[in-house]
């Protein structure tokens, strides 16, 4: 048996993404012969074949991340003919395929297991050239509608084939799709990042939860009030200015939350820039865009510009600028719902605030029963840096800001 | 004897050079032919690589969309773009994609350099950039150790067709071409030979 390894194609690249694989198991390939095709980056390189031989098993599925050095694939020699193993690796390559849920998009739209698999602009494309997407048998990973097979579809008017013959076969390993109970989507692209991003943050930084209650009552009549002024003059004023407004307080008098940790130099970072992310859904998925120097606007101009990043996000037209050098983040999960969540860090930022739903029940107030606004906020810091103490004093703290509006109007 | 041949096609369909890097391609990995260098300019065409996502397309409208076998994002042509496709045997000492890339990338700043504009790398996204804005794009295949596919450096192109897509997942703002970025239009002629002789000075 003849293991071939993914081999160094440069340096700096500790792994390569499977994009194709030329052959199937059973298969007798030639010296030299493509045996699949890998991408780093910006470039996409043929592995070949070491040698003459008979493919056994590929060890790997299209799209998976496979480090250098790894085994990928094995080869019988020529004239010996072992059975060849299924090409889906399943059960034997625990890293092979990651399970996804299918994507949620932000309108609650499900995707059930009907319909073909194909990305949201495939589907348009198909809409507009009157191609019933049932009829088209995808070429991609797991039977993915790709732009090529709506050019060989029936309806389709315009040729856009792709150049490249071998790019019509459906690949081996991608067969299996998953069965009627269930979907299977390939881990790539941006959910990919945003799983890194997420175990990364979670087995980094030991995360210490704090939450507290506040009365918002008297933000909440102050928003409203605003609110009919600003919107004759198109402003949308939401409660998330004066949130980033009272965080930025709190980030002034409590620095270490407003920091990072170099682990290589081992080195505490304060920032001296107040730039604070925003978590937002996207039909893409979920994005931090940053509203940089948070600290030098008005709560109109933060609400402005709250405005403009979340409809960049919304519309896939946010820049990398606008994702770029958050130091502190605030999600805003209440919009939907929730008492309670326990966000996690926005590595390597060292906090993150959660805001929960504003609702109406009955609180004590002036040492009666009253019907009053409450919201939990929850606050998850890395407790290697922000202790304890600081973090429950810098919850505190906006607490008291946000239950006195006017007070934090002079913050301003 | 040359490093490697020039031929220089003028404006080209797409398809057509793509077929005919096939063929050198496969004349290279052979050893019938010696490395070659194609300079050419395309009529407006879309292209995506093997990362392309599809979200990446906005409104291509009538432009041709075609898939292609490089890496990368997706990307466009159109006239006024010098567009250069190394046909070159990498060596075994020289079997390293990222220098092969950061090759390319030095040979265009060096060739900007000559009109007065500062190109510059960046180490997460491969190109040449100018003050944050994308000048050149790279994306490339290798196949049996030879590359094909290559470059494409907006010189007097107006970039209109770049708003039709997000090119390599950047917002098509982003772009800039070098008589945007030096304040004239060049002749294409003058940044070929710039961009040979940095090629040459850099494969040498």
């Amino acid at each position: 048996m003849i293991e071939v390894k993914l081999p160094d194609i440069g340096e700096g690249i500790a792994e390569g993404e499977i994009v194709k694989w030329c052959v199937q198991p059973g298969d007798t390939v030639a010296a030299e012969a493509p045996l699949l095709e890998v991408l780093t980056d910006k470039a996409a390189v043929e592995i070949p074949a070491p040698s003459a031989g008979v493919v056994h098993k590929l060890m790997f599925a299209e799209g998976d991340l496979v480090p250098v050095g790894q085994v990928i694939v094995q080869l019988s020699a020529p004239g010996s003919s072992p059975e060849p193993e299924s090409a889906a690796p399943t059960a034997e390559t625990p890293a092979a395929h990651v399970a996804v849920a299918p994507v949620q998009t932000a309108s609650g739209e499900s995707h059930g297991s009907e319909r073909p698999p194909a990305t949201p602009a495939i589907r348009r494309a198909a809409r507009k050239q009157g191609i019933d997407l049932q009829q088209v048998k995808g070429s991609g990973p797991y039977g993915r509608i790709l732009q090529r097979d709506l050019a060989s579809a029936p309806a389709a008017a315009a040729p856009t084939t792709s150049p490249a013959p071998a790019d019509t076969a459906p690949a081996a390993a991608s067969k299996e799709s998953g069965t009627a109970n269930e979907t299977r989507v390939p881990l790539r692209g941006i959910r990919r990042k945003i799983a890194e991003q997420m175990v990364k943050a979670k087995f980094t930084a030991p995360d210490f939860l704090y939450a507290d209650e506040a009365d918002l009552s008297e933000l909440v009549a102050f928003r409203k009030a605003m609110a009919a002024e600003l919107t004759a003059e198109g402003i949308k004023l939401t409660y998330l200015p004066f949130i980033v407004k009272a965080v930025v307080s709190a980030l002034k008098k409590y620095p270490s939350l407003n920091a990072s940790l170099d682990e290589d130099s081992q080195e505490l970072v304060y920032k001296h820039d107040y730039h604070i992310g925003m978590a937002t859904a996207s039909p893409n998925g979920l994005f931090v865009p940053v509203i940089h120097h948070a600290d030098r606007k008005s709560l109109i101009e933060l609400a402005q510009e709250i405005e403009t990043l979340a409809s960049a996000v919304r519309e896939g037209k946010a820049t990398p600028e606008m994702l770029r050098g958050g130091t502190f983040t605030i999600t805003n999960i209440g919009a939907i719902g929730g008492l309670m969540s326990a966000p996690i860090i926005n590595h390597p930022e060292v906090a993150i605030m959660g805001v929960n739903k504003i609702y109406q029940k009955p609180m004590v107030y002036n040492d009666e029963i009253a019907i009053r606004w409450a919201c939990t906020l929850s606050l998850s810091f890395d407790h290697r840096v922000v202790d304890g103490s600081d973090g429950a004093y810098f919850t505190s703290h906006i607490i008291r800001l946000l239950q006195n509006p006017r007070r934090l109007l002079l913050e301003a | 004897m040359p490093l490697f041949e020039v031929h220089d096609l003028g404006l080209r369909p797409f398809a057509e050079v793509h077929q005919l890097q096939q063929n050198w391609l496969q004349a290279r990995i052979q050893d019938t032919i010696g490395d070659r260098l194609i300079l050419t300019e395309h009529p407006p065409v879309y292209t995506l690589g093997r990362k392309a996502q599809a979200s990446n397309l906005l409104d291509t409208g009538n432009t041709p969309v075609l898939a292609i076998e490089r890496g990368g994002d997706v990307s466009f042509h159109e006239p006024g773009q010098l567009v250069a496709y190394p046909i070159f045997a990498l060596p075994p000492a020289r079997r390293d994609i990222m220098a092969f890339m950061h090759g390319l990338e030095a040979a265009l700043i060096t060739t900007l350099a000559h009109f007065g504009v500062q190109g510059e790398r960046d180490s997460r996204n491969t190109g040449v950039w100018v003050k944050g804005r994308k000048i050149a794009a790279i994306g490339i295949a290798v196949r049996r150790w030879v590359s094909w596919h290559g470059l494409a450096l907006n010189v007097n192109n107006d970039l209109q067709l770049s708003r039709g897509i997000r090119p390599c997942g950047f917002d098509a703002s982003l772009q800039t071409s070098l008589q945007q970025e030096s304040g004239q239009a060049h002749s294409m002629s003058s940044v070929k030979t710039r961009l040979i002789d940095a090629l040459q000075h850099w494969w040498a």
